[in-house]
């Protein structure tokens, strides 16, 4: 197997990417508020965090370091990394279309209301993962969100938004 | 103690009909509300409140405690069957109900779980009843300098629950730690993190974020694995002959209960400290000295009831410094004495002295509440079970919308989802590259604990850290702290050590 | 399936119309209720039992719709920005006068419509037992000269940062001179309290049902801030009549967005003008340490106005601004 393919490799990658995500992170705690007099500044208790992570991502990029320089064929490090290799690998791209769906189900939460953007959402990850009997899908996403969405706000009274099916809503409110 | 009236208040308790129907209800809804991740038992409890106005102050109480102790069980109910903890006090259950789950063994998970949620319940109740004066005086003696410590202490579990690499548990650990500092700073409300975005002023609301790492990103994790061919739907022919867990499996896990229920107890009994963080506390502890720690993790029926027997008895502990003091244990007893005190009651030492029939009813009522939801549970196990048995082709979507749905209720904001999302992905990708989520879990929840009574106990101090000396319980902790690092160290060496031995084993039978 | 979509096209229709109604029929429909803050606390409670009051009047029903987060700026937020059909109004509490201040919104009370006060509750002093006794304080005098002779020791513990009960404590010390730490307890009032009968913290800038549970037992109140006694607590002193002109207190009120309706504003002015008085809601406000205090309309106004000065001026002690 080939070096870049290991474990050892993937936590080399990824301690690396810590490192700048908690630079960054450290380099923010500047900017804090500085109050006179505090024992303690706003800014002290998240750098010391971003300090310990620091050290222990240092640590990690050692180890990895040292397993991948060794390369002992029995360490559970230099077993094949997960792949997130989206050109290749099919089940990452589902994984990767279903995250794009579930940010787009954020984005249009207000605007679409619950019911129907949970309708649109379930249905079309039924059908990505291989369910193609369409009166099921059609049942299960439609009933699913329009009872959950009835249970909150009629049971729990959360008002759920129901954006351009809010005439459903007063219809419900009228009964 | 003045037996003949704590008989009579029990018979008192257990033999009105109202009480009973009322406690029952509680508990009923309790279990349903819990087992919905994002409802919570402390909603539950403040929605039903204006409903207790018009009851009787034992009836109320039945009532409320019913929605406690059911919503503590409830939330396992969802952390065993579909990785989504209901509440945050189940996020440890998940740890093996989970994987016990996976195994087929979905059934006896849920009945485990009930039976030491019962016995934990039971615990709290007792200690509770016999030792609420003494443990009270004990909660007392906790200010800053304890806290902080307990706080480090319930962090020092983090290399119990790393798994393989500890550096990868303390780099989890660390920032779940620094996710906490988002928003507006306890002491001085200086923004932190908060780019402009307003939500995030008060930080990163925790359920959404819980909902994120474990039920979305199983989501995400279930829909590759689908795709890829990799899916096995859970067998359903389980077959779930009692609804109880059978003596044998009794047997096994009795000191986990026990010891449980104690730790939740006794943590529960802390003014700011609850259910959340005595899990994790009670499992670290119980996979410590257990003689296969190796086993912790991959679905044993000791893990889920560790955590389960300690958060129930967080509610028997939660009760003793409302009950003796006035001090509510956790957000779901500081609306409970809103109940006493809109009847009219303060509790508090005075109530023992000159209302101890209705303390003793109330220690009555707890012991019903838990009954309640033995059977409550014993009635949904079969159901509850079944729920595994639907296709994961219809299961997973359903899950989703649920699961955001939940993340949007709990504050009722939009952002909450996009937050829920995000944590999904990086749950997601955390869960690949082998990133342990627990540690982000418990971090979060003592992240605050621990920073607040940092910032305090120094600026009580006027800066000087020496000045722990002072405090020998605080001493105490930190001593106990390093004493489990240093001990789960050595045990996951321990560990890893027996698994590639096993590996190697393994090999040599294969060629 | 024609005859499908003509009967959605008149159902939409006909829901439509049933949400066109006028002023003059006002209420027609259940009314949503923002409250900024969460289920369970004091807000909620106050807000609430109050509703369950409004609903006998306006023959409709309330919905309170707990919108938190970011200190309570979404809730108050979503009050201002709520559609002006009468059916959207929520309330507002102290920490409106807060947020400008602190560039946490940009929002005042002018861009509220204030419909009335509901309630406040004046902060009081309140000390640890052991410690006054040992120093020789019995009121607010004592404490003062104490407080004088001490610069910066004395510790005051007064709720989680920027809290009303923080501010307080910044209040005190600009109307008296002296020069307290305060102390934060994020968690809440209640923490204070037990910090201070503790001995952790020398006492607290709470009020009296904050308090209440400790005050005569670890906890001595010095003086309230208010310019009468509370009926619930008849033994504590004002600080008023000790001498001292203090006078601080939460407070909360219902405000509607602006450009409501004239009309709808006078019948929700009315409904509240009686539902303040109803029997129900008195006995809870007095069973929940709450004091009612109504002011109409034009009184909250300018009472908003009057404290969007004061309290900045009091952060400023704390630190906070």
């Amino acid at each position: 197997m080939k070096k870049t393919q290991t474990k050892a490799f993937s936590n080399l990658v990824a301690s690396l990417i810590l490192l700048a995500f908690e630079a960054w992170a450290y380099f923010q705690t500047l900017g804090f508020k500085i109050v006179k007099k505090a024992a303690v500044q706003p800014a002290t208790f998240p750098q010391i965090m971003c300090i310990g992570m620091m050290i222990f991502t240092v640590i990690l990029l050692i180890q990895s370091i040292l397993k991948l320089k060794k390369a002992d064929p029995d360490d559970p490090m230099m077993e094949a990394s997960a792949s997130i290799n989206i050109i290749k690998n099919k089940g990452v791209q589902a994984a990767a279309f279903v995250i794009v769906l579930c940010i787009a189900y954020a984005a249009l939460f207000e605007v679409l209301g619950y019911v129907l953007v949970s309708t649109l959402i379930a249905a079309v990850i039924m059908w990505l993962i291989g369910k193609r009997d369409v009166k099921q899908i059609v049942l299960v996403s439609i009933l699913v969100p329009l009872l959950m969405w009835f249970v909150f706000y009629k049971l729990l009274t959360v008002n759920i938004p129901m954006g351009v099916l809010t005439p459903l809503k007063n219809l419900v409110d009228m009964i | 103690m003045n037996w003949g009236l704590l008989f009579e208040s029990y018979g008192a308790v257990f033999f009105d009909v109202q009480v009973l129907l009322m406690t029952l209800l509680g508990a009923a809804g309790g279990v349903l509300l819990g087992a919905i991740p994002g409802m919570t038992a402390t909603m539950g409890v403040a929605l039903l409140i204006p409903f207790s106005f018009g009851m009787d102050l034992i009836p109320s109480i039945g009532l409320l405690l019913g929605i406690y102790c059911g919503g503590m069980y409830g939330g396992s109910i969802s952390a065993i069957l579909i990785h989504a903890p209901g509440t945050p006090a189940a996020a440890a259950t998940l740890l093996d109900g989970y994987p016990m789950c996976q195994k087929g063994q979905a059934g006896r998970a849920l009945s485990i779980a009930m039976f030491s949620s019962f016995c934990g319940g039971i615990i709290g109740a007792l200690v509770m009843t016999f030792l609420s004066p003494l443990i009270a005086d004990v909660a007392m003696e906790f200010t800053s300098a304890e806290m902080l410590m307990l706080a480090v202490f319930g962090l020092s579990v983090i290399v119990a629950i790393s798994g393989q690499s500890i550096a990868k548990g303390l780099i989890s650990a660390f920032f779940g730690m620094l996710l906490c500092t988002i928003g507006m700073d306890p002491t001085y409300s200086a923004k932190r993190y908060t780019f402009g975005v307003k939500p995030l002023y008060s930080g990163l609301a925790f359920i959404p974020v819980l909902i994120g790492l474990f039920a979305v990103a199983e989501i995400i994790a279930g829909v590759e694995r689908t795709i890829n061919g990799e899916e096995k739907q859970e067998s359903s022919n389980e077959k779930i002959n009692e609804v109880l867990p059978d003596l044998k499996t009794i047997l096994q896990i009795w000191p986990q209960i026990i010891s449980g229920g104690l730790i939740g107890t006794f943590i529960g009994a802390i003014p700011g400290a609850g259910g959340d963080i005595a899990v994790f506390v009670s499992y670290g502890f119980n996979k410590s000295f257990s003689k296969y720690p190796e086993k912790w993790g991959t679905g044993i029926p000791q893990g889920v009831a560790s955590t389960e027997s300690a958060n129930n008895g967080c509610s028997g502990g939660a009760m003793i410094p409302l009950l003796s003091l006035g001090v509510p244990g956790d957000a779901v007893t500081a609306i409970i004495l809103g109940a006493f005190i809109m009847k009219g009651i303060q509790p508090g030492p005075t109530m023992y002295r000159d209302q101890l029939d209705t303390v003793y009813c109330v220690f009555a009522a707890l012991m019903l509440a838990n009954l309640a939801m033995l059977i409550v549970g014993c009635a949904g196990v079969r159901f509850f079970a079944k729920i595994v048995s639907i296709e994961k082709k219809i299961l997973y979507p359903i899950i989703l919308v649920i699961s955001l749905l939940g993340a949007f209720s709990i504050n009722k904001n939009v952002f909450d989802v996009g937050v829920c999302v995000v944590f999904g992905i990086i749950g997601w990708l955390m869960n690949k590259f082998e990133f342990p989520l627990s540690p982000v879990l418990l971090a979060l929840i003592l992240g605050p604990m621990c920073e607040q009574n940092f910032v305090r106990f120094m600026d009580l101090n006027g800066g000087n850290f020496g000045a722990i000396v002072g405090h020998p319980i605080a001493i105490g902790f930190l001593v106990v702290a390093v004493g489990t690092v240093l001990f789960s160290i050595y045990n996951q060496g321990k560990i890893n050590k027996r698994e590639a031995a096993a590996k190697k084993a393994a090999k040599a039978n294969e060629q | 399936m024609k005859k499908l979509l003509a009967l959605a096209v008149a159902l939409v229709l006909v829901m439509s119309l049933a949400t066109v109604a006028s002023a003059a029929e006002y209420p027609t429909k259940g009314i949503s209720v923002i409250c900024p803050w969460g289920a369970g606390g004091g807000t909620d409670a106050c807000l609430r039992a109050f509703c369950l009051a409004l609903e006998k009047q306006l023959g409709v029903t309330l919905t309170v719709d707990n919108l938190t987060g970011a200190g309570g700026v979404i809730g108050h937020e979503a009050i201002a920005d709520a559609d002006a059909d009468g059916y959207t109004f929520g309330m507002v509490t102290f920490e409106l006068s807060a947020y400008l201040a602190q560039e946490m919104s940009d929002y005042t009370y002018e861009n509220y419509d204030p419909l009335c006060r509901v309630n406040i509750d004046a902060a009081a002093i309140t000390v640890n037992t052991e410690w006054a006794n040992a120093n020789g304080i019995t009121d607010v005098a004592t404490f003062v000269e104490y407080a004088k002779a001490h610069p910066g020791e004395v510790m005051m513990g007064g709720s989680s940062s920027g809290s009303v009960w923080h501010i307080a404590g910044g209040y005190l010390m600009n109307a008296t001179g002296i020069d307290i730490k305060m102390i934060t307890y994020a968690n809440g009032a209640a923490d204070a309290v037990k910090a201070a009968a503790q001995g952790e913290i020398q006492g607290v800038t709470v009020s009296l049902a904050e308090a209440k549970s400790f005050i005569g037992n670890g906890l001595t109140v010095l003086g309230v801030m208010d310019t009468a006694r509370n009926t619930a607590f008849p033994d504590a002193p004002t600080c008023q009549e000790q001498g001292f002109d203090i006078v601080y207190a939460t407070q909360r009120g219902l405000a509607l967005p602006l450009g409501v309706d004239e009309e709808i504003v006078a019948k929700l002015e009315a409904a509240c003008a009686a539902a303040i008085e109803d029997p129900d809601f008195v006995t809870f406000m007095n069973n929940n340490g709450q004091t009612i205090a109504y002011q109409t309309a034009e009184e909250y106004t300018a009472y908003l106005a009057q404290s969007a000065i004061d309290v900045p001026e009091a952060m400023k002690a704390v630190d906070l601004l």
